[in-house]
């Protein structure tokens, strides 16, 4: 356990340098280049106007958004693989992203068009989607008359299919509208803004606070779920808690930023390789290396097109994937040797 | 002697179909009973009752005195600990974050582990011999090593009750004595109770101050091994030809299944 303290405490200082790096070249790439030395004047002192507008209300809260979305996929991931004992479960497992997209599909297809605090009435109806979704799991499990872990996730893995085959539906009714449907579940941070952040920063920082209190729980369930009751954790309550947090997050993130895979997926595992599975280490190192994995992703999906972008949703698994086989591959043969 | 369980009228069923029908027995603290029955008679079931797994058990199970619907999770946790017949955990956890988990009865949401703490998972781990795995991750321990971190974490929960389902059936003959050795040392030394399921009936008479017999839902017999550990009672039990010696080494009874 020492040496995974040891472990942990290095990968932290590693993730906050890497951070701290990624950011400073996050802020000075974009559509008007600006040395590194220029933007981090700009950011700390008095810059040039033009420049420290362009940071101050472009780069800058896309640059936050990223960090904090990132980090809540990490941390929502993280937390369903043991939930649920399941490796490949990801944020999205419950079809709370398929139902946020079916909300999201009936917005643009409506035409709402109703800002509230920031948000689109496109990323109101999505959120009000992964809300329902989530409400209809519960109910489904509850009129099965089990809340087990199977259940809920089999729900789930049926409601996305469901949500997907509607979202499908629309596309084929309202060919005209397709085109804008699909650029929304790419997932896009162009529209970040200090406003939207007002809303997302609580929801996320309040989630992950709630979340890690239930760090020793989630260890006792991923051991199994009779098991972990046997040892006084109250597995009915703690997973239905971490549902509803989780939901609240991802909805929010999801609303705001659309459907970005893979970093939920891949984040913790790669953490697991290192430090454990022990959710005190993982959900912080989580947060970090989230964060710092998706700005790197959005950087790149500014730049290489300028003064156009890629989608997010395709860069982070694009690049993502192979690393993550990579270091598969490696720790195996790490394993056989050693 | 105090009891510090008492089963009485217990009856469950599941749609109809009678698992467990209306036994009644009471254990002893600091002693070691064994169930033994074939499958299906509602072993399982009756573990399954005693944690709270069911419902509908008001009026017949008693912890310390105290009905079994009046307690929290984490209440019950202090009193009773459990070993399952295996575990199975894919994650990369040590040795000492599995036994650590014991402790969470013991401990409030926002409450660190404390000195306290650390120091009754290594006695536990001392105890069942595993002190040496505290850094070694499960998935990389043998069943034997596995079963016996298990037990570690059952002992430090401080239970005064430890629940045993088939805990050895999975492994080798050393490892089968180590782990009983270990939870019998604990009743001797510790004024542990212990309730185990076992399929061998040799290692029950061994090991066990009192067996319970199950079959069909139903209390078959129960009392000090040499006393029920009887040809007839075995064999309508399960319906095989048995015949009953003298144990060289410990005197007691021992069966040899003679149906070839």
């Amino acid at each position: 356990m020492e040496e995974g303290k040891r472990k942990g405490r290095k990968l932290t200082i590693i993730g906050f340098l890497l951070l701290s790096i990624s950011i400073a070249i996050g802020i000075s790439l974009g559509g008007a280049d600006m040395s590194i030395i220029e933007s981090l004047k700009a950011l700390f002192l008095q810059g040039d106007t033009s420049q420290e507008k362009i940071i101050w209300v472009i780069r800058l809260p896309r640059i936050v958004t990223a960090l904090v979305t990132g980090g809540g996929l990490a941390i929502v991931g993280a937390v369903f693989q043991g939930l649920f004992r399941n490796p490949m479960a990801d944020p999205f497992v419950l079809g709370i992203s398929s139902g946020a997209a079916l909300g999201a599909t009936i917005a643009i297809i409506l035409g709402v068009s109703i800002p509230i605090i920031g948000f689109t009435g496109i990323s109101i109806f999505a959120f009000g989607g992964a809300l329902l979704t989530m409400a209809s799991i519960f109910i489904i499990a509850r009129a099965r008359g089990s809340l087990d872990s199977n259940t809920l996730l089999l729900s789930g893995v049926a409601l996305n299919f469901f949500a997907s085959s509607i979202i499908y539906l629309f596309m084929f009714l309202r060919y005209d509208k397709m085109k804008q449907i699909i650029m929304w579940t790419f997932g896009s941070f162009s529209t970040s803004s200090w406003e939207k952040l007002n809303i997302i920063i609580p929801i996320v920082t309040i989630g992950m606070i709630i979340l890690r209190l239930f760090a020793r729980d989630l260890n006792g369930i991923m051991t199994g779920e009779t098991q972990a009751k046997s040892f006084g954790v109250d597995v009915n309550t703690s997973r239905n808690t971490i549902i509803l947090v989780s939901t609240f997050m991802i909805g929010v993130l999801v609303a705001s930023s659309g459907i970005i895979g893979f970093v939920g997926l891949m984040i913790p595992h790669l953490l697991r390789l290192v430090v454990g599975a022990d959710f005190k280490k993982l959900l912080p190192l989580s947060f970090l290396y989230g964060s710092v994995f998706l700005l790197i992703c959005d950087t790149i999906s500014r730049v290489v097109v300028k003064p156009s972008e890629l989608p997010i949703g395709a860069i982070t698994a694009f690049f993502g994937a192979p690393f993550f086989i990579f270091l598969l591959i490696r720790k195996k043969r790490d394993e056989n040797y050693v | 002697m105090s009891n510090i369980m008492k089963i009485q009228n217990l009856t469950i069923d599941y749609n109809g179909i009678v698992a467990i029908d209306n036994m009644s027995f009471k254990l002893e603290k600091g002693k070691f009973y064994s169930i033994i029955g074939p499958n299906g008679a509602g072993k399982s079931t009756l573990l399954k009752a005693i944690t709270k797994n069911l419902h509908n058990t008001k009026d017949s199970i008693f912890i310390e005195g105290i009905d079994l619907k009046d307690f929290k999770i984490k209440d019950l946790a202090k009193k009773i600990s459990m070993v399952p017949q295996e575990t199975s955990i894919d994650f990369d956890l040590l040795g000492e974050e599995i036994v650590l988990m014991g402790r969470i009865p013991h401990l409030k949401r926002l409450e660190k582990e404390g000195s306290k703490d650390m120091e009754i998972v290594k006695n536990s781990m001392i105890k069942t011999n595993t002190y040496h795995l505290k850094n070694r991750s499960v998935t990389k321990m043998s069943g034997g090593e596995k079963q016996r971190i298990i037990v570690a974490r059952a002992l430090a929960q401080e239970a005064g009750i430890m629940l045993l389902d088939e805990p050895v059936s999975q492994l080798d003959l050393h490892n089968q004595i180590e782990i009983m050795n270990i939870v019998r040392e604990l009743v001797d030394k510790e004024g542990l109770t212990a309730l185990c399921v076992l399929h061998d009936i040799n290692l029950a008479v061994n090991y066990s101050d009192e067996i319970i017999i199950m079959k069909e839902g139903k209390l078959v017999s129960s009392g000090l091994p040499k006393e029920i550990i009887k040809q007839n009672i075995l064999e309508d039990t399960y319906g095989i030809k048995v015949e009953i010696i003298d144990n060289p080494v410990t005197k007691k009874p021992f069966i040899i299944h003679v149906n070839i």
